[in-house]
């Protein structure tokens, strides 16, 4: 760039929040969904290594992750939970505990956990924390082509980006 | 990783039935920059290409395609910012001042080198200038 000293460097948008997260890159242009997939990566491994007591202090204060300056305001899509036409799923909650294919598994697995942290709620004596602890419905991470998963029996579902 | 539209998702004869994100491209920093300030004029530099473009991408492609030496730069200013401001626009001859109808304020107009542009309009933002446009000559005999 001429008259300022940055480089401009290319990578898959997946990868933009590792590098812009670890400070080695200051800014980057990518998706929302990637940024969040990312950030609830990260929280998740944070909190694995704080409850195995892995984790030193100074590690946790290193400030890490990115922040979202501005909506660029094209490219838009959604995220959006999936079933077979034709199938017996009708509401998210019917995949409890059924499997689920997606590339975006940080972002899947929450919802999912949410999901099921509320149906446990509704029922009575089931609504306590250790009972949500380890979660039912199977995430399967898949790289591409997810739509195809569940004709190919693969999952029951996806969480698979559409286009506007 | 956009592989997938609508289109896609109905051949293969699935159904949405809820939405974890809505995404769009967005602008990311990282939260221990290694270099603020300059992420806070790139990012500046963007929302001006933002706020005035439908579709800042083609806008990028336009901006590569450059056809003149100099462009027009307007801007307003508070006269007592006037003299720096007018070290950074000298102008060709000597930069263009209006009297604004509110008191104190001036509008500037002078030309620039088109290659300086960018590091012009963040030095007058810096001086305090507002209201910065800048417009493509169609035809000059400016020399």
């Amino acid at each position: 760039v001429k008259n300022l000293p940055i480089a401009l460097v290319f990578l898959p948008a997946a990868d933009i929040p590792t590098f812009v997260g670890e400070g080695r890159v200051s800014l980057g242009i990518t998706g929302r969904d990637t940024v969040a997939e990312h950030a609830t990566g990260v929280q998740e491994l944070r909190r694995q290594r704080a409850e195995s007591g892995k984790s030193t202090p100074e590690e946790d204060e290193r400030e890490i992750g990115c922040e979202e300056v501005m909506d660029l305001g094209f490219g838009s899509c959604k995220l959006q939970v999936q079933v077979p036409e034709k199938g017996p799923y009708v509401k998210p909650s019917d995949l409890i505990g059924k499997n689920i294919g997606t590339s975006f598994v940080h972002l899947a697995s929450d919802y999912f956990a949410r999901l099921e942290r509320e149906a446990a709620a509704d029922i009575p004596n089931e609504g306590s924390e250790k009972t949500t602890r380890k979660m039912k419905t199977k995430i399967i991470e898949l790289s591409g082509s997810v739509e195809a998963a569940c004709a190919l029996g693969v999952a029951d579902g996806i969480v698979d980006l559409v286009g506007k | 990783m956009m592989a997938e539209s609508g289109e896609t998702m109905k051949a293969a004869g699935l159904k949405a039935i809820d939405t974890v994100v809505s995404s769009t491209a967005v602008l990311i920093k990282s939260k221990a920059p290694s270099n603020p300030e300059i992420v806070d004029l790139i990012a500046a530099r963007i929302r001006g290409v933002i706020s005035k473009f439908e579709m800042p991408l083609f806008v990028f492609s336009l901006i590569v395609v450059a056809a003149q030496k100099y462009v027009l730069c307007q801007y307003n200013v508070q006269r007592e910012k006037l003299p720096e401001a007018t070290k950074i626009t000298p102008g060709k001859r000597a930069p263009t001042i209006n009297a604004l109808e509110e008191e104190g304020w001036v509008a500037v107009s002078s030309m620039v080198e088109k290659k300086v542009i960018a590091t012009v309009m963040d030095q007058l933002t810096g001086v305090g200038a507002t209201d910065i446009l800048v417009l493509d000559i169609a035809n000059t005999r400016a020399g």
